[in-house]
């Protein structure tokens, strides 16, 4: 009889873990790309992405960055941005970093950094800039534990804006070669009966994997096309 | 803390340099107890003289360590001395928000070989870093170091960008005379 009681509250246990996990709210997301001129990506090549640490208010983050490198990895040659920098010490560093396309025309004038590039084999730098915000919210949740047992009554909501950009250099052209921006916005909500069930909408995840997708798209783009 | 930092991709200065590192410097150390009541200590001796070692190495063409700043040996044309003049840190509760934050002065001191300055310079360099969900907090060092390293490193980017285009550097460079009332009039 102990066994059953177990089995059966292992499936409520399962079930409750499943639908929570699986559930999620809408997200909408929009993608815009400018692009510049033609791109392209031989074997051989590599990408690195680079983020702008200069703002005190904020940073991209690294769980964010981490999701953007896991994306592109299949097929495309992605370097470390640490190795990267270290590599080409000082250039890269946050307030020495070219931020446009004349600077990185004069560090490519540099003794040394050419080589330095090439032996890395990065063809192009990939700016990143965003972060996501929590922009709207409301409702009242309230959680008591008794002698008796623990349990949470209410509704809470809120809204997630996750905004990223990413700025394609090219290395061979040194040239701006284009910019694709992710916007994916959703609202979260979190009902709860004695137990709160979290219905989260996955905007930084919808921004990342949207941003990845056309970011490997414009990267390998036929230099014909 | 113990921190690496890379080799500097820059061409050296054609100058014999005597680098100088006194006491402070080599034994720097920083306390303070921020406002939530944790007390930190910051010890950074071993790093200055391991970024100093490492930017002066690929600055110039030759370094020599000095231990005496009056009486530097005859086959350098001078003496640099880093000074570490402040280090400050916020906690993401003091900033009010999710980093940590560090800025770092530093001065280089310029004298001649018989101990006599000939120019300064002040390098202000920063450096931050997020703090996690399980790297804030009490007794957490990792995003104050990695604040810290990036400090450091912006510290001697300073220092590669702006030290090559010193009067005192080009006059090094040019083999010129620089003396002590020139630096005064300046």
């Amino acid at each position: 009889m102990l066994k059953v009681m177990t089995t059966n509250r292992f499936l409520r246990v399962t079930v409750l873990c499943f639908v929570v996990t699986t559930l999620s709210a809408c997200v909408t997301a929009r993608i815009e790309e400018a692009r510049h001129t033609a791109t392209g990506i031989s074997k051989g090549e590599a990408v690195v992405i680079l983020t702008q640490r200069q703002n005190v208010d904020y940073q991209t983050e690294d769980g964010f960055l981490q999701c953007l490198g896991d994306e592109l990895k299949g097929g495309i040659n992605l370097r470390g941005e640490r190795e990267f920098m270290d590599q080409l010490f000082p250039w890269f560093e946050p307030s020495h970093a070219p931020t446009h396309a004349d600077a990185l025309r004069v560090l490519l004038a540099r003794p040394g950094v050419p080589e330095r590039i090439t032996e890395t084999g990065v063809r192009y730098l990939v700016w990143v800039d965003g972060t996501t915000q929590t922009v709207d919210g409301g409702g009242n949740l309230s959680c008591t534990v008794g002698a008796g047992g623990a349990g949470c009554f209410g509704f809470q909501w809120w809204e997630n804006d996750s905004s990223y950009e990413a700025a394609i250099w090219d290395l061979k052209s040194v040239e701006h070669v284009g910019t694709i921006s992710a916007d994916a916005v959703g609202t979260s909500y979190l009902p709860a009966v004695i137990v709160p069930i979290p219905i989260i909408a996955r905007t930084k995840n919808a921004a990342c994997g949207g941003l990845a997708k056309q970011l490997r798209e414009f990267l390998v783009a036929d230099p014909l096309d | 803390m113990n921190m690496e930092f890379p080799t500097p991709l820059i061409e050296n200065l054609p100058i014999s340099i005597g680098v100088y590192y006194d006491d402070d410097l080599r034994n720097f150390t920083y306390n303070e107890t921020v406002s939530d009541g944790s007390s930190w200590t910051i010890e950074l001796g071993q790093n200055n003289t391991r970024l100093f070692d490492r930017l002066f190495g690929a600055m110039f063409s030759r370094t020599t360590r000095v231990d005496d700043i009056e009486n530097g040996p005859d086959d350098i044309q001078a003496i640099i001395q880093p000074i570490l003049e402040e280090y400050a840190f916020l906690t993401p509760n003091e900033l009010g928000s999710r980093f940590y934050a560090v800025s770092i002065r530093y001065r280089l001191i310029l004298y001649d070989t018989a101990g006599t300055e000939l120019a300064d310079w002040p390098i202000n360099a920063y450096g931050q870093s997020r703090s996690g969900i399980f790297n804030a907090g009490r007794g957490k060092t990792g995003p104050l170091q990695n604040a810290t390293d990036l400090a450091m490193r912006d510290a001697a980017a300073g220092a590669i960008v702006s030290l090559p285009t010193q009067p005192e550097i080009l006059a090094l460079i040019n083999g010129e005379q620089i003396n002590a009332e020139s630096n005064d009039n300046q």
